[in-house]
């Protein structure tokens, strides 16, 4: 494996930068722009420590009303960030892959969901990026983009380590909704 | 030496199929109402449901959700074909019921638009709400009798999709096949349930359960945890909704025949699970249906509670669930038993009653529950300031009418509750069972025609799972006075019911279960006539007879032949149990061979004979 601040001086070299231009020039235009490219998967010392800060496993679980659920998975691949996701309630939702991008101390994250056929978003087909996540102490907090107002938080999840319980979400106003 | 061919296979009975009425029922009442239609207990069917919060008249929805509708909820953005014929169907109710609420063509459009929104749109357009206005006016729609038929038509279209593209391919698995009916119930409700989450999900299930991946129930579960990687996803909260759900169907099918649950359920499954709710009361061979298909809907609602309630109910014990407030007056949902009697009611207070046989509509804001200093609870209804007393609660279960668990409710080789005999002890209008029904029912002892192999064991124990199905249809074993019996009932039936022989023949295979499972009663009874839609039965005749059992005419008919193969097969098996355990206690009295004791038996003359 290539150490990150190796690939990182790589890039400065002349001809390295001049085959990242090319490269870069021809994901613009074709099939490449569905991936990060690669700057992505040559993280500076700085980058892979704040990919650090996201890699793993995070859950939301509520255990009342809907029984909503979420996960994001993050991990640091040699194409840059990937992982997984899902999210939905006891009645229906949605799972796929993901790809992020750090930005700004960011997670900026693009999603493909798993479904029939071919369309944007459906994969392999990565959507826009309509979403990121933050760290906030010991918890990632998923915003999501909301109309003229920008991006708004939507979750707050957990660290979900392998056999430890999740804490639950159990505020749920619609159980004791009025019919 | 006995020739082979007169002895009957010496085999287990092969584990019988599910019927369509079954398995709709798993899908409207174990995927639909316990796992989709409601929120924690409450009906969500009739009203436009969102996955999310409302706050400040900002829409926040879960994931892609947008609205829903219906008890096997339809996501209006993800089917907007829905949300225009749903339109289309409001139009029609408020042109005749309220005409100043009809949609001008652009509104029309737009609650359409609005109500087509996924919620990716919805928060694309910054949480935007619908008109408000129309909002409450579609909501009144969906409660009216025209709305709850609209919903229930995409209900049953949704249950005959699950039927045509889950059920009928599950059928032909050997999986599903070789499986008990509990675990027929349960395989059926995970992949189903799987299915109406996701059909990309379900569909990779099914296609592993096809290539024999999956040789459990176990296995099938975990098939679908193991979908998205990690716990507590929403394909497992779904799945461990409609287990639950699926366990409740099961206790349902188990219920001892004794048992008013026993009855109730029956006749839902006859109605048809599908039927129209709207119509419940124009069934004229089913006059109780309004109160059997609510109550069986409030236990899908409350399936948390409902195993043990039902299983109470088996036993003629009693059972208590309902949440009081300070004052003692109950202020959620509720099951209550005693004896044969319950009461059920929702979170919205409206119950129903089985007192004595007779089915009353219940308000929770009429119970009156009275702690006693012994700590049992005496249950009443206040109407207009007159207390009727309903049921003494015993929390202890002292004073079970039957002491035994429910013959049927053995999953691993357990015949289905549709084989239970169908004789409602308390219908209305009909004395009840005596009190010697409180005693264990008697070991029957009558020799059986031949050795009957014990029905395999699976390694991990677990059953008779993956045995080879025997195919061979085996009819009923009865001795001559049985014999006997059964064709004086046919001719009873016959001519006094003016039944086809096909039909009396059921209602005759009913009469002997009855005699076979209900204290005090032979197989010589002294009365039996038809009355009141029951075949009755009564061991002695003094001045007048006291009845020692029912068969329900009409309920009898109805049986399909399917459930008529369980319940011989059963019955069958019972028999030969029976005789198994007859045989190990000859043996150890007697040195001669268990073999050559059977043979024996078998040379001097089997008294059983085949009837149907």
């Amino acid at each position: 494996m290539i150490p990150p601040n190796v690939q990182t001086e790589s890039l400065r070299s002349p001809t390295r930068l001049r085959l990242a231009f090319a490269v870069l020039a021809l994901c613009m235009a074709s099939a490449c722009a569905q991936s990060p490219g690669p700057v992505a998967a040559a993280p500076s010392p700085d980058s892979a420590k704040a990919t650090a800060t996201f890699a793993g496993r995070w859950a939301y679980a509520q255990s009342c009303g809907w029984q909503h659920s979420a996960h994001l998975e993050f991990r640091a691949t040699a194409d840059g960030i990937r992982g997984a996701w899902s999210d939905g309630t006891r009645v229906g939702g949605e799972s796929g892959e993901l790809q992020g991008r750090l930005r700004d101390g960011k997670l900026f994250v693009r999603f493909c969901r798993e479904a029939e056929g071919k369309a944007p978003g459906i994969c392999p087909d990565f959507d826009i990026e309509k979403s990121y996540v933050v760290r906030k102490d010991r918890q990632l907090v998923w915003y999501r983009e909301y109309g003229a107002d920008g991006y708004q938080p939507y979750l707050t999840l957990h660290s979900a380590v392998a056999g430890a319980d999740v804490p639950t979400d159990d505020n749920c106003p619609e159980d004791a909704a009025a019919p | 030496m006995t020739e082979p061919e007169t002895q009957p296979a010496a085999q287990a009975p092969r584990p019988t199929a599910l019927t369509d009425a079954e398995l709709h029922a798993v899908s409207y009442f174990a995927i639909g109402v316990g796992s989709e239609g409601s929120i924690a207990g409450r009906d969500v069917s009739n009203r436009l449901s969102f996955a999310g919060n409302t706050t400040n008249g900002v829409m926040s929805p879960v994931g892609n959700s947008g609205f829903s509708i219906g008890t096997l909820q339809t996501d209006l953005g993800q089917h907007p074909e829905v949300a225009r014929t749903l339109v289309g169907a409001y139009q029609d109710w408020a042109r005749t019921n309220h005409p100043e609420w009809v949609l001008d063509a652009n509104q029309q459009t737009r609650t359409v638009a609005d109500l087509s929104r996924t919620g990716d749109t919805i928060r694309a357009q910054g949480g935007r709400e619908m008109d408000a206005t129309v909002k409450s006016h579609l909501d009144q729609f969906l409660r009216s009798d025209e709305g709850i038929r609209y919903v229930h038509d995409n209900d049953a279209t949704q249950a005959n999709k699950l039927m045509r593209d889950v059920y009928t391919p599950l059928r032909e698995t050997d999986l599903y096949r070789n499986a008990t009916p509990d675990d027929q119930v349960r395989i059926a409700a995970i992949v189903g349930k799987a299915y109406n989450q996701s059909e990309v999900w379900g569909g990779r299930i099914l296609d592993r359960i096809e290539s024999g991946q999956y040789r459990s129930v176990a296995d099938v579960s975990n098939g679908v945890g193991g979908l998205i990687r990690g716990d507590q996803d929403y394909m497992q909260t779904g799945r461990d909704a409609a287990a639950q759900g699926a366990e409740v169907v099961n206790a349902l099918r188990n219920t001892h025949a004794q048992n008013p649950l026993n009855a109730t359920w029956n006749n839902v499954l006859a109605g048809n699970p599908l039927v129209d709710p709207t119509r419940l009361d124009q069934d004229a061979a089913r006059p109780n249906l309004p109160h059997e298909y609510a109550t069986v809907k409030d236990l899908f609602l409350q399936k948390g509670e409902a195993p043990a309630f039902i299983q109470a109910l088996d036993r003629g014990s009693t059972s208590m669930h309902g949440r009081t407030d300070r004052q003692g007056a109950f202020n959620d949902d509720g099951l209550y038993a005693a004896g044969n009697n319950f009461v059920v009611w929702d979170r919205n207070g409206a119950g129903h009653a089985q007192i004595d046989g007779q089915w009353r509509d219940v308000q929770r804001d009429q119970l009156v529950r009275t702690q006693n200093t012994d700590r049992t609870v005496d249950l009443s209804v206040n109407e207009n300031g007159r207390q009727t007393p309903l049921m003494h609660v015993d929390p202890h279960g002292a004073n079970a009418l039957r002491a035994e668990a429910p013959a049927t409710v053995a999953p691993a080789t357990a015949a289905p509750a549709t084989v239970a005999p169908v004789v409602p002890a308390t219908e209305a209008g009909q004395p009840q069972i005596r009190g010697d029904a409180t005693q264990p029912l008697p070991e029957r002892t009558q020799p059986v025609v031949a050795l009957a192999a014990a029905a395999p064991v699976l390694e991990n124990g677990s059953g008779p799972m993956l045995q080879t199905p025997a195919k061979q249809q085996k009819d009923m074993d009865m001795t001559p006075a049985e014999r006997d019996l059964f064709a004086r009932a046919m001719t009873l039936v016959q001519n006094k019911a003016g039944m086809t022989e096909q039909d009396a023949k059921k209602v005759a295979t009913d009469v002997i279960i009855t005699t076979r499972t209900t204290p005090g009663l032979s197989e010589k009874p002294e009365y039996m006539d038809v009355k009141n839609g029951h075949v009755m039965i009564a061991e002695k005749v003094g001045k007048e007879p006291i009845f020692n059992g029912y068969v329900n005419v009409e309920q009898s008919r109805n049986q399909s032949p399917e459930q008529m193969q369980d319940k011989v097969a059963a019955q069958n098996m019972n028999q030969e149990r029976q005789l198994q355990e007859r045989q190990v206690r000859d043996a150890s009295k007697d040195p001669k061979p268990m073999m050559q004791a059977a043979e024996d038996r078998l040379s001097n003359g089997a008294p059983f004979s085949r009837s149907i």
